[in-house]
């Protein structure tokens, strides 16, 4: 029982990273645009969001709570839109192709999150990673200490507040796209940027904020990951960048749809663990090696539903018709 | 009505509107790419002085003697420009196909596994003339393999493939931790020290055989890709598919043939890593060129003369920015080398634009378009 209620929690903590990056991407590949730069965006948003609360813990005695959650949020969300914002510039204003630009963004973002990691250990001469503990107890504070409801209070309760925001972002996003004007034009944009052109919408304006805001939500999901899954812990070698590739994936997971985004990610998260839980619960005893194995199942998943999705051929399950392809108004 | 949409026109005349360009002098493509490597240089240049505290020709001084200082600096700069230059000479005619083979690493790391396979079990058993045919044949099979997979969907139900085969990497990273484990119990997998089924020297030089490899497949990828009826399909199928099928190529055929060589020609990079350089396996090999190689053949337009500058490139400014952490090695480490090759990569990316459109302000003359 108390393996199935961690590997739960751990699913669902590991999902909301995912799901974080799975919805900035979705943003930005509604506007047309398949942004590979997840990783790197993470790492940005990650290392911003944990440093600037790192430098803010140091520098006073006596941390006001509210500018311990703002500090970091605002700074994670900055670096990764400045990152975003460079692959805008690249793709959209220069026209250069998507998917290699996203991937010259993933190894600076990733590089630019080591070589600062190296410098905060420098600050610290601490062995292998630095820590923002007060920062890390208020992001990580939730409702079951206060109450204690046993299995309940530790499946649904036992999370900060950020994993709440993640649903609560998936649904406005879904409320966004498909019930108001702007969500619309947004949605034009990426299907054929030509006609919503025609039709009087900056195709560019929206091209542009769509890729800021989305890389700024994965930039929450980069720091996240640091403040609640790694306990508000920063390493160079912490995983970031497999999660970003599948925040990648869970957009064709989620079939382009926000709504679809928790579930989707939750089950992969759940995948994500089984192989260090499944043999625990069932009383299996399996090898290290094999552990390894086991590992390769969210990864396996992934190209199964990729095959399974290409090859249902609803329409209303793919992608914006344009995305990847760089809008020129004067080539028709 | 009619007056008032008129003076709309003259207003909504745009300061600057951008043409394509049909085609684009050599002079101004040389121009244009040193440009772009001058600007970054400086760039690059000015991060290093902000986050040591030298001067900015010491900065440059330092990059070049961390390339250029002795035979040991000298030979890792062409090592690594090759292990960078034959991943791209891999993904480049599958991209030419617009087939985007985003797991370079993980064909790296298939192909690397396939020349373990027989460096661990026997190595002692055959003599190098036998073992090492044997991992170089399987060592191109099990990364063609791993790229021939994602190809099969793409053409059976047009999966994409830019996420498949980035998939595969991770299957790929697995399944070395799993035969790490398996060959050293104790997690600590070291050098796989066997009496063959290492690369020899090759005119004294350990890379000599590196260097001839990497520059046999740089010809014959020239050759196939321009003088073959092969190279010809490639370029058919990647640029206008519905042509190919009214000509009577097979998509089909072209698409996991030209997978497979991709994938076959990474995984004797593999060969190289297991065979002259690491001796060993481990997820990291290649160290992160599936994607810098993606850049380097898309930059270079497939061509491998520069593919092979571009290259050289890449690894001058990887050993100049090792040679500058090596000298503050308290307040940098190696990762700076990778935010550095960003730079770079991001700057080249950019110019592109001014290769393939052209400004023309307002009032200004479309004369010679």
């Amino acid at each position: 029982m108390n393996t199935l209620i961690s590997w739960l929690h751990s699913s669902i903590i590991y999902g909301t990273v995912i799901m974080f990056g799975a919805l900035g991407e979705i943003l930005t590949e509604k506007s047309g645009h398949l942004n590979l730069g997840v990783p790197g965006l993470m790492y940005l948003g990650g290392f911003a969001g944990f440093a600037s609360a790192f430098v803010y813990e140091r520098s006073t005695e006596d941390p006001n709570v509210v500018l311990l959650i703002l500090i970091p949020l605002i700074a994670a969300f900055l670096a990764s839109m400045l990152g975003g914002l460079l692959y805008s510039f690249l793709t959209v204003t220069l026209r250069a192709n998507q998917n290699v630009t996203g991937l010259a963004l993933t190894s600076l973002g990733v590089g630019i999150g080591t070589f600062g990691s190296a410098r905060l250990l420098s600050v610290t001469g601490s062995a292998s990673y630095s820590v923002a503990a007060s920062t890390s107890a208020v992001y990580t504070a939730n409702l079951n200490a206060a109450f204690n409801l046993g299995a309940f209070g530790q499946i649904f309760l036992s999370y900060g507040f950020l994993t709440y925001a993640a649903v609560a972002l998936a649904i406005f996003m879904n409320y966004f796209l498909m019930h108001t004007r702007r969500g619309l034009n947004l949605r034009a944009v990426g299907e054929d940027p030509g006609t919503a052109d025609a039709a009087g919408i900056n195709v560019t304006l929206y091209k542009y904020v769509a890729t800021c805001i989305g890389g700024g939500i994965c930039g929450i999901g980069g720091f996240y990951y640091i403040i609640e899954y790694s306990s508000g812990k920063w390493s160079s070698q912490n995983g970031l960048e497999a999660v970003g590739w599948l925040a990648v994936a869970l957009v064709i997971f989620s079939t382009w749809k926000p709504k679809n985004a928790p579930l989707a990610s939750y089950l992969f998260a759940l995948l994500f663990w089984m192989a260090t839980n499944l043999p625990t619960l069932t009383g299996i005893r399996i090898a290290t090696s094999v552990t390894e194995l086991l590992k390769m199942t969210p990864y396996v998943v992934t190209i199964l539903v990729l095959i399974i999705a290409s090859t249902r051929k609803k329409k209303e399950n793919q992608g914006p018709a344009s995305l990847g392809k760089s809008y020129f108004r004067e080539e028709r | 009505m009619k007056d008032a949409a008129t003076k709309a026109d003259a207003v909504r005349e745009p300061l600057l509107r951008l043409v394509k360009r049909s085609t684009v002098p050599v002079s101004r493509a040389v121009i244009v790419r040193a440009l772009a490597i001058i600007a970054a240089l400086l760039v690059s240049g000015i991060f290093f002085v902000t986050v040591t505290d030298s001067s900015i020709v010491e900065v440059y001084s330092a990059m070049i003697e961390g390339t250029f200082r002795n035979d040991i600096t000298v030979n890792s700069f062409f090592r690594e420009a090759c292990m960078l230059l034959i991943i791209a000479i891999g993904l480049a005619p599958a991209f030419k196909m617009s087939f985007w083979n985003v797991g370079g690493q993980g064909q790296v790391l298939a192909g690397g596994m396939a020349a373990a396979m027989w460096l661990f079990y026997l190595g002692n058993n055959l003599p190098n003339a036998v073992i090492l045919p044997l991992m170089i044949v399987s060592a191109a099979i099990g990364g063609g393999i791993w790229a021939i997979l994602p190809a099969v969907f793409r053409v059976k139900f047009t999966t994409n493939e830019t996420l498949f085969t980035l998939m595969m990497n991770y299957i790929a990273i697995q399944l070395v931790k799993y035969l790490r484990i398996t060959w050293s119990p104790i997690h600590a997998l070291g050098m796989i020290t066997r009496k063959s089924g290492s690369l020899p020297a090759l005119f004294g030089n350990a890379n000599g055989w590196i260097y001839v490899i990497t520059a046999v497949a740089v010809v014959l990828m020239y050759v196939y890709m321009n003088k073959t009826k092969h190279g010809y399909e490639i370029t058919v199928v990647g640029e206008a598919p519905n042509t190919a099928r009214y000509a009577g190529i097979s998509e089909m055929k072209v698409i996991l043939r030209t997978a497979f060589i991709s994938g076959a020609i990474c995984g004797i990079a593999g060969f190289l890593y297991v065979s002259a350089i690491d001796h060993t396996i481990s997820e990291t090999m290649g160290g992160g060129y599936g994607f810098t190689a993606v850049i380097v053949a898309w930059l270079a337009k497939f061509n491998p003369i520069f593919m092979t500058l571009i290259s050289m490139l890449i690894s001058f400014v990887r050993s100049g920015s090792s040679e500058i952490v090596s000298r503050n090695t308290t307040t940098l480490d190696s990762s700076i080398a990778n935010i550095n090759i960003g730079i770079f990569l991001f700057f080249l990316l950019g110019c592109e634009f001014f290769l393939n459109y052209k400004i023309i302000f307002r009032g200004g003359k479309e004369a010679g378009k």
